[in-house]
């Protein structure tokens, strides 16, 4: 018989469990170093910074028109997003104000995307989970609004909708139509979704009680969007700073900023399957409300000296462009500040004390977008090391190089 | 003398390496693979395997002999030979397993069907083996160093012992009916009993089904080589020709799972014996244990309903989403293992004190 002082807790071996960079839970490079016992995570290390492009630094040597479609490039996902942010920044820099008609198509654009966006999203929750035939079917029916912003734009992917000052393609009545027709089918689908993901036992399972974010957390580490909303944080730059038709339809009184007080994953599903069916209301809304006119207000290239935030609310939260503009054709600084970047900060608070098998979910919960998001890292191959470095560090650094190792000129 | 015993080894040779057994079960997997994947795509909208032969049904072929020209990796780490060992021994305890299938009949001399293995007591060998299989698995995993490999072993394991419990408890209900341990047996006196002894076969039957998805590792039992958390877990350092040998041997856990289902609950290779009719009695047993007719009619309903049981299990993988395997351990101990044990239990009274009064022999 063991004596108590003989007794000891036998503690699992701690394992560090990479996820990524490349993970088949992951649809971009990123990198989460878990470090478990047995299925439990005791910590979470995040890393981004395989994806950095340089876009901002890019974007000062080009003009503002030319940088519409940079900034479309930016993401996949949001193009319209960033597209669209960019072309209200330099409209708030111009100080110009465009058409009705051409905030009511830019608005359209944006809540289809986010229509698309979070259907896309519903998809990879399902699968990270393992329910694979839910994800088939939301990707089959997301291919409806992707044909719908086809038909709207032109394009599938990156819409190239604004222009600086506008709109390029108008919506005719028969486009209307058609778009009238294919949010009906979207609004019934999505019902559908919202019953699966909410009295599907399996998947419920999975997703309730998950990636705990309380509200205070939420708050405290800034995040933004769906997973902010679904910790009952009340942030939605469409209700609380409208900008283009969001002033109007927060006007109407017909909408209301969807919010959901689980703060666990099932919260966060909660809220985009429900702002999904929202945001159809919201395109119809639009689309029956249209003023007529022009969609298209000259501006002249040269914008005069400037400073402005423009701010929308992505699919995936808050997305910032901050823009500062010296007079020329270019820009002279353009910051984005993207949704995943604010997002970023809960993650490891959320993956500490899950398992292992929900760290897939929790990571797709806020709907990642590592691509428009990565900022500078250094990574030493001698001591298998990363370090993520902003900005202003780096300058510091810079200075205290110099100064140690001064460059004289004798 | 001699040369009568180099036939019969000849002919015997030719009963295990041909029908009913290597080839057959072999090209019965990849049928079955085949079957899965087209069912499942279906039901997700998608067209699956198509351009590989009629509607894609050589594709689970064509994977199998690419894998095989593969380059072929070892981890720095892992223990060479267990490692390389490992896809061996899960296809062999696969194939070990089927041979105790009672395809078509080996032996005309004793009643029944025999598979090519048979003996009084096969029954629990064969559930050993299927343990050994889960084993294989874990070691597998371990051997392949590598923190996915060994968290997947890990799951098998558990995955193993929350569910090779009412597996083996569901089986014994058709062994308590026949009152043998032997395959052929049970199939053989299950013929012989009446409809009403089919009400005590449901419950065991959908124990055994769920039982048997986790035994293959199927959603939403995937746990142990989730895709999307620990990358295929212990199969994630296998490749080329290992991982070829390894997924031609699951594919064969498939054949013997739908099998076994077949066997012990869906009345074997008998079909028109089981029309009340004259006809189908002892002589059409005794022409059909003789002539070729036999070989032939055995083996259809053998592969039609596995079929069946194949369709059904891949209409489970569609409808759920991958539990947790603390979920699963859950499951498995509060929600399965008591269903089988009151199983056992309804059984017997059922046996015992029910079926006397009733007046069912």
């Amino acid at each position: 018989m063991t004596t108590p002082d003989e007794r000891r807790v036998v503690v699992p071996p701690r394992v560090s469990i990479p996820i990524g960079p490349q993970h088949p839970a992951l649809k971009e490079p990123g990198m989460f170093r878990l470090t478990v016992e047995g299925e439990r995570i005791v910590d979470a290390e995040v890393n981004i910074g395989y994806n950095h492009r340089g876009i901002e630094k890019l974007a000062e040597s080009k003009t503002h028109l030319q940088n519409l479609y940079l900034m479309e490039r930016i993401c996949g996902i949001c193009s319209a997003t960033h597209n669209g942010n960019y072309a209200q920044a330099v409209e708030f820099a111009a100080e110009v104000e465009i058409p009705e008609r051409a905030k009511f198509i830019r608005t359209l654009t944006w809540e289809l995307e986010r229509i698309h966006s979070h259907i896309l999203w519903l998809g990879v929750a399902f699968h990270e989970v393992g329910f694979d035939t839910a994800f088939m079917y939301s990707w089959r029916d997301r291919e409806v609004v992707m044909d719908m912003l086809e038909d709207l734009s032109g394009n599938r992917v990156n819409y190239g909708m604004n222009t600086i000052g506008g709109v390029r393609r108008d919506v005719s009545d028969e486009l209307r139509l058609r778009l009238l027709k294919g949010l009906d089918k979207l609004e019934e689908r999505m019902e559908y979704y919202r019953d699966v993901a909410i009295y599907e036992k399996t998947f419920w399972d999975r997703v309730a009680g998950v990636g705990l974010l309380e509200t205070g957390v939420a708050k405290r580490t800034g995040a933004v969007g769906p997973t902010a909303r679904g910790s009952n944080v009340p942030v939605d730059v469409r209700f609380n700073d409208p900008t283009q038709a969001y002033a109007h339809i927060r006007d109407s009184g017909e909408f209301e900023m969807v919010l959901s007080d689980r703060c666990d994953v099932a919260g966060r599903s909660i809220v985009r399957v429900t702002e999904t069916i929202e945001s159809v209301r919201m395109c119809r809304w639009l689309l029956n409300n249209m003023p007529d006119g022009p969609i298209r207000e000259r501006v002249r290239p040269r914008i005069q000296p400037n400073e402005v935030l423009a701010r929308y609310e992505a699919p995936r939260g808050e997305c910032i462009h901050y823009l500062v503009t010296n007079g020329t054709q270019s820009p002279e600084r353009i910051k984005i500040r993207a949704p995943t970047h604010a997002n970023w900060v809960s993650m490891a608070h959320c993956l500490r004390g899950g398992y292992i098998a929900d760290a897939p979910i929790v990571l797709a919960a806020i709907d990642p977008c590592f691509s428009c998001t990565d900022r500078v890292v250094i990574v030493d191959a001698d001591e298998h090391t990363l370090e993520l470095v902003p900005l202003d560090v780096l300058r510091v650094r810079a200075n205290r190089w110099y100064k140690e190792n001064n460059r004289s000129s004798d | 003398m001699q040369a009568v015993g180099v036939l019969d080894l000849a002919v015997q040779a030719l009963w295990v390496l041909v029908f009913p057994g290597v080839f057959f079960i072999t090209t019965l997997a990849l049928l079955w693979e085949w079957l899965d994947r087209k069912f499942y795509a279906r039901l997700q909208n998608r067209v699956g395997p198509l351009h590989t032969g009629w509607h894609g049904i050589l594709q689970p072929l064509m994977d199998f002999l690419k894998l095989l020209g593969k380059e072929d990796l070892t981890p720095a780490k892992a223990d060479r030979r267990s490692f390389a060992a490992v896809p061996v021994v899960m296809l062999v305890i696969s194939l070990t397993m089927c041979m105790f299938l009672p395809v078509v009949d080996m032996d005309p001399n004793t009643p029944g069907i025999q598979g090519i293995l048979s003996f009084e007591g096969d029954l629990v060998l064969v559930l050993f083996l299927s343990t050994l299989m889960a084993i294989a698995i874990v070691l597998a995993g371990h051997f392949s160093s590598n923190p996915f490999g060994e968290t997947g072993a890990a799951r098998t394991g558990m995955l193993l012992i929350s569910f090779e419990i009412p597996l083996i408890l569901s089986v014994l209900t058709p062994a308590l009916l026949a009152h043998s341990l032997r395959i052929s047996t049970i199939t053989e006196s299950l013929k012989q009993l009446q409809p009403a002894y089919a009400w005590l076969m449901v419950l065991p039957f959908v124990v055994y089904v769920i039982a048997l998805q986790a035994e293959l590792e199927r959603i939403p039992f995937d746990v142990s080589h989730a895709e999307t958390e620990i990358v295929h877990g212990w199969q994630v350092e296998y490749s080329g020709k290992k991982l070829a040998i390894i997924h031609l041997a699951e594919d064969i856990m498939l054949v013997f799972g739908a099998g076994m289902v077949t066997t012990l609950f869906l009345g074997g290779p008998y079909l028109l014996e089981y029309i009340p009719l004259d006809v189908f009695s002892a002589q059409f047993a005794t022409f059909m244990a003789t002539s070729w007719v036999g070989t032939v009619y055995y083996t259809l309903v053998f592969v039609l309903k596995s079929a069946l049981v194949v369709l059904l299990l891949s209409n489970m993988r569609t409808l759920f989403a991958r539990w947790r395997i603390d979920q699963i351990v859950h499951a498995g101990w509060k929600v399965m293992v008591p269903i089988a044990l009151f199983n056992l239990i309804l059984v017997h009274v059922a046996l015992t004190y029910i079926f006397p009064v009733l007046g069912v022999l």
